[in-house]
């Protein structure tokens, strides 16, 4: 123990640390005692101390003041009316320090007129400012505006002091100077909140002239590269595009120059297996007259190195992935012990799990240097067998996920073994029981060797088998859950977080997501300093339980003083504060914080959304939350192209004479496509917006005008969409149609799961007659326009999990039912129901998901067919096609307008057919006319990616199986679905035209009023596989498919003056487009 | 031979006071700025009846150092010394003032050093004070007035030092005795060739000096041995002072300057 008189010796010896200068930044103050001495604060004439026991009257706060709800100032411990207490006085001061609200904090005593009386104490101290908003102008890019604004290292809320402005200043410099711009300009404006104690900045920026890459100079005793070289490896010339058009270009300066000059020279000496080769840049100057930045490198390219790999096969790729001298670009010990290591490791995964491997370096000092890999291989072995037993509290599936030693498959033929392997499974298996209460478990590995068969042969591969037997032991239970420091008028409400309970089996996590509950509970009612502390006592041993307190220390709670709202120019006010939810008053809740962020952002109004807490250091009960706004801009223009690749593209060519089925089937194409969005956001200062959408492309056109209005009539679960545009869409071999729509539709948004979409339609479809592929006696009929007009009523149901674009499980379902009636003003009158339902599954431990959709569909028309003999009696038309039984029978004939019946086939339906190609089919040309039901019934198995060459595991397949059909009735959809074949088949084969002997060719005018006759009541069925590409906005898709059931049909008139022949369906077909098939 | 010791020990104290000057308030993140403007305005301004009471000195790490705490160091100081808490060591003396605020800021650093130490050995609490040890460090106490509690109650009252003040002062020192004994004690080892030196070296020469006859080694080694322990521990909390004070934010408020 040290003498206390020694005390004062050390105490004065350190205050002699004080006094000796420190290495640190300099100081403007003069480090002599004298100098110091004059500007020191003076003592002060009056103590503390000798006001000691004097009757305090009143207290006062002047230059910072407090709200009155604030409990700070009635939590003071000097009260007015009592003696004065020094002490107290002096904790006083150190707790309204500790506010954060002062810059600094004095007390002073002012005493009353009359003698004998008391004083009053006044608090006074300046004010502390924080940061508020911090806007940059001047510089056009938004990422280097982003940029920017981090460099100045000002959060808002943080406390501002004049040193935080000049290392804003110095920020602001070094990132522009590091993206090239050497010669900017910064102004800063400075404005103060006086109310709200926030200093708002502005930074106008002249970025001047990015700087140029200039003159570059090699320095080094051998860098083994010229200027010429070095400038091209380490991308400091300007690109070769940039080159063609202009000759004496010069690569403009950022802030990855330096560095990928440093990484695409240390690239080159890889590559020339200069693997210790070194790059830097000791020195660059800025040349302002030409505004280049010249460049000094120091370059050594070092000795040439080569591994050499040997005993076993290994490619050098290989190699170069396993050995990490080329990745770090030096020759040590670690680096030569990790390529071991890997080696092995890579051994180990093909099976020889007794590799071993010595590295040997030699030619040190030399020029060329060799670094040697032997491999001694050992037996190839094959994990046959990994076997749990004795286990009983967790199912096998809960172990073996847990295990690293794997057995052999597909995948891995091998298995994965080693030692070290082993010991790490039994580490797990036990840690896992030890979690849950299991304290002297012990799980206990054996492992058998077999070289050789029974019957004595050698076996080409060893097998191995791998036991866990596994004794558990007594499990503890919880015994008494104590809560420790939680006030009584929570302690109800916090014993209903918890989930562990007195008696149940002892888990580590279960406790451990009851304290982070219980923290979080705190936080959410404000206090941000809490603590939960978590003690266990184990000593309980002859029942077996564990006594578990939770020490809660809350600290002080802290509530919303204000909520300073910012960046507001034209959104609504009540707009933002319907998404607020933190509120004046309320407990500081983070989550509410980010919560209120997220809603902001989810209003798609704003390019930034910054929420933070004022004074978030302080101790202060009342704090202001700050929201800071950057409206997005209203106008946002977007342009895409795209492309579908598939077999069935419509192609009709008027006029080309073929004699195959590819002119009702399509043809294999790639159908372009160019879109362009206009959109006005933020109407009328709300989040209504217009929109115009477009798309061209050689298959669709279509301009619609939409206004959306996300909050009708102030519901936040409504929307409402009033839309009108021109569509002409070719969709189908048989037609293209244009319709000019309108609109009107609201969206319910019932749950999170559920959407309900109210809907009113009006429109003018017409199918233009030039396209019109059907039998020629009832183009004029079928290409008059029609209106359709009426009430629809959709529900979506989707439970997809994670996500819709991939989903592994849950479900999706929808249905829609339009009706077009009279009523209305529909010049058709039919009901169309529509119904879709997918699920999926997930199973297997390299997660196969088995997906699958069913969709069935059917229409109801009433009123009289237009399309019957003479109806209408219409001047000029002839409706022998539909004369007789033919409107029963002949597809074509069926009431609904051809647009708008239902159709099958296509990337996301039916995939044994082109888009909408299947179903029943015009008996004159053989084109597919759609009908009034339709079931599509589509199974697919997305396997797990396998890890590729190059590609790795963004590459997975699947295979799919797809049945159904259209059908001219919706009574056939489901008594259709015992038939693989078409009923009565011979008939579409057919090809007698009544007036017609066999053997003759018949007129055009014979082949044009020829009818046949043809039952599709079949379901086709088409088997396929696909390859997925993972990409960020969802999978690339390739489908290649194979109908095992194709149709057959008569043609008499494809308009392509070919004889009466027989067409049939496709049999092969791809698409390629992206996101799932459903 | 205690003379000697004592002048030994005594010597080392004086050194220090040589060199405690230049004071060097700027140490690492030490900024140096500042009187409150409003606060020295609010004082300059003050009512002829209104008087300052106590003010900021010194922020370290967070933790405020205030002026009545540089009163109550200089009052102790000179209690120890001189037996009376005497003001007039502070009235007058910028440089003295200034050291006292730097010894506090050195103190204050050592003290959230212990602080994060959750071992409870480094706890002192108010049982474990001896008075009796406390007031024979005293030398106003050695004529007895401090013998019993009243005595004692008495003699700090005289002083215008409150009782809990003085017991949080001596805790603190306890604590810091404790803390340094424990972290830098237990990495030094006597020296016998050390103790050899310094007897020849510095002892002897001072007993020439008053030509008295000097004990042997043998009698004074291990006194020796505790001084040279003493002044490693003193340098070696030193740097390590000197590390602290880099690592942490330590404003010193000063006139005319703008707090950072």
């Amino acid at each position: 123990m040290i003498a206390p008189a020694i005390l004062v010796v050390l105490i004065v010896a350190a205050r002699s640390v004080a006094q000796t200068p420190a290495p640190a930044k300099p100081s403007t103050q003069d480090k002599s005692t004298g100098s110091e001495a004059q500007s020191a604060l003076p003592a002060l004439a009056t103590t503390i101390w000798s006001k000691a026991g004097t009757h305090v009257e009143a207290i006062r706060f002047e230059g910072v003041t407090f709200a009155a709800p604030d409990p700070v100032v009635s939590d003071l411990k000097q009260k007015a009316g009592q003696p004065l207490d020094p002490e107290a006085v002096r904790s006083d001061l150190r707790t309204l320090f500790a506010t954060g609200r002062y810059l600094d904090i004095s007390v002073s005593g002012e005493s009353a007129p009359d003698a004998g009386s008391g004083l009053t104490l006044i608090y006074t101290g300046t004010p502390r400012y924080f940061v508020g908003r911090v806007t940059i102008t001047g510089v056009s890019d938004d990422r280097l505006t982003s940029l920017l604004e981090v460099a100045t290292k000002l959060e808002p809320g943080t406390p501002f002091s004049e040193t935080s402005l000049s290392d804003a200043m110095t920020g602001l410099q070094e990132a522009l100077n590091r993206n090239g711009y050497l010669q900017p300009a910064v102004q800063q404006e400075v404005s103060h909140d006086e109310v709200n104690n926030l200093v708002n900045l502005t930074f106008h920026i002249t970025v001047g002239i990015q700087a140029r890459v200039g003159q570059v100079s090699v320095e080094g005793s051998d860098p083994g590269i010229t200027v010429a070289d070095f400038r091209k490896k380490g991308s400091l010339n300007c690109s070769r595009l940039e080159t063609l058009f202009r000759h004496t270009c010069r690569a403009k300066v950022n802030r990855n120059t330096v560095s990928n000059a440093l990484s695409g020279v240390r690239t080159y000496y890889v590559k020339n297996h200069r693997l210790e080769g070194t790059i830097s840049l000791p020195n660059s100057a800025y040349n302002e007259p030409s505004k280049e930045m010249n460049y000094t490198f120091s370059a050594s390219q070092g000795p040439e190195v080569n591994v050499v790999v040997r005993g076993f096969p290994v490619s050098t790729s290989r190699t170069k992935l396993l050995v990490p001298v080329f990745q770090e670009g030096a020759v040590d010990n670690d680096l030569l012990n990790e390529g071991s290591f890997n080696l092995r490791d890579y051994m180990q995964q093909r099976g020889y799990f007794d590799a071993a491997v010595k590295v040997q370096l030699t030619g040190q000092g030399t020029k060329k240097l060799t670094v040697a890999y032997d491999i001694t291989p050992g037996a190839k072995h094959k994990v046959t067998s990994v076997q749990i037993r004795g286990n009983h509290y967790f199912d096998n599936d809960t172990i073996e996920e847990l295990l690293r030693v794997k057995k052999g498959d597909h995948y891995q033929p091998s298995g994965q073994y080693s030692a070290t392997l082993v010991r790490s499974d039994v580490a797990s298996i036990e840690s896992l029981y030890r979690a849950n209460g299991f304290e002297d478990v012990v799980a206990a590995p054996n492992v058998v060797d077999t070289d050789s068969a029974p019957t004595g042969h050698r076996l080409k591969k060893a097998q191995l088998k791998v036991l866990y037997q596994i004794t558990e032991g007594t499990q503890q239970h919880f015994g008494a859950i104590t809560l420790v420091g939680v006030a009584p008028d929570q302690i109800e409400t916090v014993r209903s977080i918890l989930n562990s309970k007195t008696g149940q089996p002892y888990s580590l996590l279960a406790l451990s997501n009851d304290r982070d509950a219980v923290f979080s509970y705190y936080l959410s009612q404000g206090y941000e300093h809490a603590s939960v502390d978590l003690t266990q006592d184990a000593t309980n041993n002859a029942s077996h339980e564990t006594d578990v307190a939770l020490r809660v220390t809350a600290g002080t709670q802290v509530r919303v003083h204000k909520v300073l709202v910012s960046g507001v120019d034209h959104i609504r006010p009540s707009v933002i504060n319907s998404q607020m939810v933190v509120h004046e008053g309320t407990p500081l809740d983070q989550a509410a914080l980010l919560q209120t962020q997220r809603n902001l952002y989810n209003l798609a109004e704003f390019n930034e959304v910054n929420v933070a807490v004022q004074n978030p250091d302080g101790t202060d009960p009342y704090k202001n939350v700050v929201v800071q706004l950057t409206e997005a801009k209203r106008w946002d223009v977007t342009y895409g192209f795209g492309l579908e690749a598939q077999s069935g593209t419509p192609a009709v060519i008027p006029g080309e004479t073929r004699g195959s089925t590819a002119a009702q089937n399509g043809k294999a194409g790639v159908s372009p496509r160019v879109s362009l969005d206009v959109s006005r956001t933020g109407l009328r200062g709300t989040q209504d917006s217009l929109t115009l959408h477009s798309t061209y492309g050689l298959l669709e056109e279509i301009a619609t005008l939409s206004y959306n209005s996300p909050r009708l009539f102030g519901k936040s679960h409504l929307t409402g969409t009033l839309s009108g545009g021109y569509s002409n869409v070719q969709d189908i071999a048989t037609f293209s149609s244009s319709t000019l729509q309108g609109d009107f539709r609201v969206i319910q948004k019932s749950r999170r799961t559920d959407t309900l979409i109210y809907d009113f339609q009006y429109r003018r479809v017409s199918i233009d007659k030039n396209s019109l592929e059907i039998t020629p006696n009832l183009i004029n009929q079928l290409s008059e326009p029609v209106i359709v007009g009426g009430p629809g009523i959709t529900y979506l149901h989707d439970t997809r999990d994670p996500s819709p674009l991939n989903a592994g499980k849950g479900q999706f379902f929808s249905i829609q039912d339009f009706v077009a009636t009279s009523k209305f003003g529909s010049g058709t009158n039919f009901n169309k129901l529509d119904a879709s339902e997918s699920s999926y599954y997930t199973f297997g431990k390299r997660k196969y998901v088995f997906a699958r959709n069913l969709r069935i569909g059917f229409e109801n028309s009433w009123g009289p067919n237009p399309n019957a003999s003479n109806a209408g009696g219409q001047i000029g038309v002839s409706s022998t096609a539909c004369a007789g039984s033919l409107l029963i029978t002949n597809p074509t004939c069926n009431a609904v307008p051809l647009p708008e019946r239902l159709y099958a086939g296509g990337a996301t339906s039916h995939r044994g057919f082109g888009i909408n190609d299947a179903g029943p089919r015009d008996l004159t040309t053989g084109y597919p006319v759609g009908g009034s039901g339709v079931v599509v019934n589509s199974f697919e198995l997305r396997l797990p990616p396998p890890v590729l060459p190059i590609v790795g595991d963004s590459i997975s397949f699947v295979l799919f199986h797809d049945m159904g059909n259209s059908f001219q009735y919706a009574g056939d959809m489901f008594k259709s679905f015992v038939h693989f074949r078409q009923p009565n088949r011979q008939t579409c084969e057919n090809l007698s035209i009544p007036g017609v002997a066999p053997g003759t060719t018949p007129t055009a005018t014979q082949q044009e009023n020829a009818v046949g006759t043809c039952n599709f009541n079949y379901y086709s069925h088409a088997a396929g596989v696909g390859i997925r590409y993972g990409t960020p906005v969802g999978p690339l898709r390739a489908d290649f498919s194979y109908n095992l059931n194709p149709p057959i049909y008569p043609v008499f008139d494809d308009y392509t003056g070919a004889a009466p022949y027989v067409g049939r369906g496709s049999r092969f077909n791809f698409f390629f487009s992206i996101g799932q098939s459903f | 031979m205690n003379n000697f010791l004592n002048f030994g020990h005594l010597s080392l104290l004086l050194w220090s006071f040589v060199a405690c000057c230049p004071c060097a308030s700027g140490q690492g993140q030490t900024e140096v700025s500042q009187v409150g403007n409003l606060a020295l305005r609010a004082q300059m301004s003050l009512p002829a009846a209104s008087q300052s009471l106590d003010r900021a000195a010194a922020i370290v790490n967070g933790y405020l150092i205030l002026e009545s705490d540089i009163d109550r160091e200089l009052r102790f100081e000179s209690l120890e010394l001189s037996g009376d808490a005497d003001h007039s060591l502070s009235t007058g003396s910028v440089e003295l003032h200034s050291e006292v605020l730097q010894r506090l800021i050195d103190r204050q650093l050592i003290l959230q050093q212990v602080a994060l130490q959750t071992n409870t050995g480094d706890t002192v609490h108010a049982a474990d004070i001896d008075l009796f040890r406390v007031t024979s460090l005293i030398p106003a106490c050695a004529q007895g007035v401090c013998n019993t509690p009243e005595g004692w109650d008495q003699f700090l009252a005289a002083r215008h030092i409150t009782k809990e003040s003085f017991q949080q002062y001596w805790q603190q020192r306890l604590m810091v005795l404790n803390f340094v004994e424990q972290r830098f004690r237990g990495g030094i080892r006597e020296d016998p060739n050390a103790v050899a030196i310094y007897y020849r070296e510095t002892f002897l020469p001072k007993f020439k000096l008053t030509h008295a006859s000097a004990p042997p080694l043998s009698a004074v080694a291990s006194q020796i041995g505790d001084i040279l322990i003493e002044q490693d521990i003193s340098s070696l909390l030193s740097d390590w002072l000197k590390t602290l004070r880099t690592q942490s934010t330590i404003v010193v408020f000063q006139a005319g300057k703008e707090q950072p």
